[in-house]
């Protein structure tokens, strides 16, 4: 994944304070965006026998970056809502909250650019 | 089955229950939060490090705010089909969203005063399965300009409401997902077993047996003077029936034994063991009749059916306790439920295979059908009407066997004459062996 995403909604996500070469006009607050991803319990018992070997577990993988996409498009799509151009300085944290399955949350600074 | 329903009314009720009051819940801190939103005043919040230049500090302050959201029975159930089968889980979106917000509320409660906090970052914890928690924590600044008040800084309702499934949208759709999967591991296991158990060979089989069933079983090997003499002449009587016609089950050690149970029925147990319940016993009229019955018993074994059975309950055990490992009320429940399912009996055909193993041995014994398609139909009797049911249920109905029986016999072309009668066949028995 790239810092700088152009996401479907439009708005450019970066995690960088600003955009090059563009102005930042206002603040327009905190946007956030989250999703918990899982793979059926094949997978898990694939990804047991991977961890016991050693090597990518692509399954799990592709779960992390299901995850992350998904919590950057909802950050987007709020960023949207109220009218920003950009999202600025975006972070990812994670959690869990089921067992085995993927938690992750974006935030960032919605702004309006000049 | 009681001992499945009473614990799955429990568990509705239980969940049932949560869907209502985490509804209510969800309701009253959504309404609580936009209030509390709604009276904060505007300000300036980033998540940049970086110092916004053209202010006049006096002094600044870190304040940090966070929640910890339960979630509810209901949304623990979606959550755990939903782990299941894979996919996202929309049970908790609502909730996170809620408790980013309430972080964000309690951070700037602490600095009503301040016109900018800077540098905010989101953490989560993980004190328990299934809680949500929230931690915020941020710089703030306090200049010598009051926020602005005025517009309230709360996203508009359209920002929050992100695409999001109903809750009773996501049961319906994990909970098909979740039974069409159990389906499909179900049959699966069904191939497997009957793979692996035709691999294990008589003997393993009996020397498997007798190590589990050490120590616990009452059924030690028996001599001929340890039986009754019915159990004598049922067991005499397998053993009189030609070898070849047995196939693999030649191999066994066969017993019988005769259970005390108004049912006509009989069993199949692992290592050679023929339960017969008096039941039956009463039932039949004829010697044949009852070579039939147990001739199917051994059909069972030829098919390895009984290992079978063992074989599904062993996967389906397992299957639930990686599913619901950590909840015991629901473990339990779940557990119970491979058992039933292997004691519906053996599937549809493995019932008709052994009816025509039946068929063949009393062929062998006798060189005549007579009697073998007799006993069903007097099982026939007692049973309940035919219908669409017996297609959904695993056992056939006694009288499509009589059906299935007669058209191979009349197929086969093979000679039917009466039967020896059981009581005279028993006398002379006893007479022999005296």
């Amino acid at each position: 994944m790239s810092t700088v995403n152009k996401t479907v909604s439009g708005v450019e996500v970066v995690t960088i304070s600003n955009i090059p070469g563009r102005d930042i006009t206002e603040n327009l607050g905190i946007v956030f965006g989250s999703s918990v991803q899982s793979r059926s319990f094949l997978f898990d018992i694939f990804a047991t026998f991977r961890n016991m070997f050693g090597g990518e577990i692509r399954a799990y993988t592709k779960l992390l970056d299901t995850a992350q996409k998904e919590a950057v498009d909802r950050m987007a799509r709020q960023a949207e809502a109220i009218g920003a151009d950009a999202v600025v300085d975006v972070h990812f944290s994670t959690s869990q909250i089921a067992y085995k399955a993927a938690e992750i949350f974006a935030y960032g600074t919605a702004i309006k650019l000049k | 089955m009681e001992e499945l329903l009473v614990p799955a009314i429990l568990l509705s009720c239980l969940i049932g229950i949560a869907f209502i009051t985490g509804r209510i819940a969800d309701r009253l801190h959504e309404t609580a939060l936009s209030r509390d939103e709604a009276a904060l005043p505007r300000q300036d919040i980033s998540t940049d490090e970086d110092f916004p230049g053209e202010i006049n500090m006096i002094y600044s302050q870190m304040v940090s705010g966070c929640v910890v959201i339960g979630e509810d029975r209901f949304r623990n159930l979606l959550s755990r089909l939903r782990v299941f089968v894979g996919g996202t889980l929309v049970a908790h979106d609502a909730a996170i969203e809620r408790a980013q917000r309430e972080a964000m509320l309690r951070m700037r409660v602490q600095a009503k005063s301040a016109t900018h906090i800077v540098g905010v970052r989101f953490v989560s914890a993980s004190l328990g399965r299934g809680m949500i928690e929230m931690a915020a924590y941020g710089t703030a600044l306090f200049t010598d300009k009051k926020p602005a008040g005025g517009a309230p800084s709360t996203l508009p309702k359209r920002a929050i409401e992100v695409k999001r499934k109903s809750l009773l949208l996501e049961l319906f759709s994990a909970s098909t997902s979740f039974a069409l999967l159990c389906w499909l591991v179900y049959t699966a296991s069904g191939f497997m077993t009957e793979w692996a158990t035709h691999q294990i060979s008589v003997e393993d089989e009996i020397a498997i047996w007798s190590e589990v069933t050490e120590g616990e079983t009452d059924w030690p090997k028996r001599s001929d003077a340890e039986r009754y003499p019915v159990e004598r002449y049922l067991r005499d009587l397998i053993l009189s029936i030609p070898k070849e016609a047995l196939g693999e089950a030649a191999a066994y050690d066969f017993d019988v034994f005769v259970i005390p149970n108004d049912i006509p029925n009989a069993a199949a147990l692992p290592g050679g063991r023929i339960l017969v319940h008096t039941g039956m016993l009463d039932l039949v009229e004829t010697e044949n009749e009852l070579l039939a019955v147990l001739g199917h018993e051994i059909g069972h074994y030829n098919g390895r059916d009984h290992l079978e059975g063992l074989g599904r309950s062993v996967v389906g055990v397992a299957l639930s306790a990686m599913l619901f490992q950590t909840d015991a009320v629901l473990t339990v429940w779940i557990a119970g439920w491979p058992k039933i399912l292997a004691d519906l009996h053996y599937s549809r055909s493995q019932e008709l295979d052994a009816d025509i193993w039946g068929l063949d041995i009393a062929m062998a014994k006798y060189g005549h059908a007579g009697g073998v398609s007799g006993v069903f139909e007097k099982l026939g009797y007692g049973a309940p009407e035919e219908g669409v049911l017996d297609y959904l249920t695993t056992h056939p109905h006694p009288m499509e066997r009589v059906r299935i029986l007669d058209a191979m016999i009349a197929k086969r072309d093979l000679p039917v004459k009466d039967g020896i009668p059981l009581e005279q066949a028993f006398a002379d028995y006893l007479a022999n062996i005296e």
